[in-house]
């Protein structure tokens, strides 16, 4: 019995690496892409009310360092 | 129960350099007349200042290849397009031949993933040489499929910009999109700026039309929209999330110690290349004992009790598996949304890279996921 429990143990972790290490990350990249892209069609755009904010110039503008 | 994070850090460190690494490199076409502001538009999208003056080797008669080490970016500015309809008939011809020459190559870092055809908005009309180009540019274009977008640059007047949009559409051009921006903030006269925009949206519709193997690339290389990289970095913390739900249901006790790991770090290499800043181990090894260190030892004690009670067969092990599964997911997303806080405060410039080293910084990232843990419970 407890042979069978360790050889349980043993195979199931090994198996668990291997999904954690092979198949985890490739899925992960994959999937992400997927949902990113499908988060796109959902936004609609009104692209045809595109228009610039006109503000005044002495309220000082925001600085968009970036960080880069 | 004590968290190496100076190691986590290490793989963290390890993992982003791989990520970028295997970044496929995005290629674009930039054609227009001289002066339409390709050069302004293509330093307000992208990181690093491409476009400088001098900038950019010769290809061919008419492009330029302007590329820059460590950036997966490389623009074709094109040149002279202002010159007559032979040289345009050139420049359709050249464009054409590096299309088809790049995609021989069967390399997806060489070939051209997309066209911008830049219009300047404030000279109110378009050129029939330019829609003919256009036209005859689609014709060639219908083997190749490179998705062509028409940006209607300096559009600081709505009413311009939607009457050369309509004019544009109405020609029933094989154009993926045709979007106003204005990359620059404009003058209007001494008392009012019209306020730069419509670059987030031209992200978006090139996020739309490249294929899923670039989009990692686009959020590293573009600075314009945070909102389209908060969204990728969203869609990788729930992956993440799922997979480490996963992890923590597995039924073997303490397996999901050795998974977790590399799938949160998986995560955080993730963000840190969408977000594009050079994140060093000093600071990861500073987000991790602020996090899991300070917040996050009460869910890792949880974790552990949870995967004692795995050890009991039967329903020791599903009680166990369901606690664990939980905890894992909701350590995991609170990691990344506090992670992606820490990015959108260095993004708006409220602080520095390098601020997130000091105790300003450390605070800052131990609330912020206090807070999201917080909201997952």
């Amino acid at each position: 019995m407890n042979t069978e429990k360790t050889l349980y143990l043993v195979i199931g972790t090994i198996v668990l690496t291997i999904i954690g290490f092979l198949i985890i990350p490739p899925f992960m990249k994959k999937y992400s892409n997927r949902i990113y892209k499908s988060s796109l069609k959902k936004d609609r755009i009104d692209i045809d009310n595109m228009e610039p904010e006109i503000v005044k110039k002495n309220i000082p503008a925001e600085e968009q360092a970036h960080g880069y | 129960m004590a968290i190496d994070t100076d190691k986590m850090a290490q793989e963290a460190i390890d993992a982003i350099a791989e990520k970028i690494k295997n970044l496929n490199t995005l290629n674009i076409i930039v054609a227009g007349k001289t002066g339409v502001g390709k050069s302004t538009l293509i330093n307000s999208v992208f990181r690093d200042k491409l476009a400088e003056t001098g900038m950019g080797k010769p290809v061919t008669d008419h492009m330029r290849k302007i590329s820059k080490k460590g950036v997966p970016l490389t623009i074709y500015d094109t040149r002279g397009f202002e010159l007559g309809k032979e040289v345009q008939q050139q420049v359709k011809k050249e464009v054409v031949e590096t299309i088809s020459k790049e995609l021989a190559a069967h390399d997806i870092n060489k070939a051209i993933h997309c066209i911008w055809y830049c219009i300047n908005t404030a000279s109110n009309r378009v050129e029939p040489e330019e829609i003919e180009w256009l036209k005859d540019l689609s014709k060639e274009n219908q083997t190749t499929q490179v998705p062509i977008i028409v940006v209607l640059t300096q559009s600081f007047s709505k009413k311009n910009a939607n009457e050369l949009r309509k004019m544009i559409l109405d020609e029933n051009l094989d154009v993926v999109q045709v979007v106003p921006v204005l990359a620059e903030d404009y003058e209007i006269d001494e008392e009012y700026v019209a306020k730069s925009y419509g670059l987030d949206v031209l992200i978006h519709v090139m996020g739309e039309a490249l294929p899923d193997e670039l989009m990692d690339t686009l959020q590293n290389v573009q600075i314009a929209s945070l909102a389209e990289k908060r969204k990728r970095a969203q869609a990788a913390i729930a992956t993440a999330t799922l997979a480490a739900t996963g992890e923590g249901a597995a039924p073997i006790p303490f397996s999901d110690c050795a998974l977790l790991i590399p799938t949160q770090l998986g995560m955080i290499a993730s963000i840190t290349v969408i977000f594009g800043f050079d994140v060093n181990k000093s600071i990861l090894t500073a987000f991790l004992s602020s996090t899991l260190g300070a917040g996050g030892t009460t869910l890792l004690g949880k974790t552990i009790v949870s995967n004692l009670v795995k050890l009991i067969p039967g329903v020791g092990t599903i009680a166990g598996g369901a606690i664990s599964a939980a905890t894992a997911g909701v350590l995991t997303a609170a990691l990344g949304e506090a992670y992606i806080g820490i990015m959108t405060l260095v993004f708006n410039g409220e602080m520095s890279i390098n601020d997130l080293d000091t105790r300003k910084g450390k605070d800052k990232m131990t609330a912020l996921f206090r807070q999201e843990l917080e909201k997952k419970r």
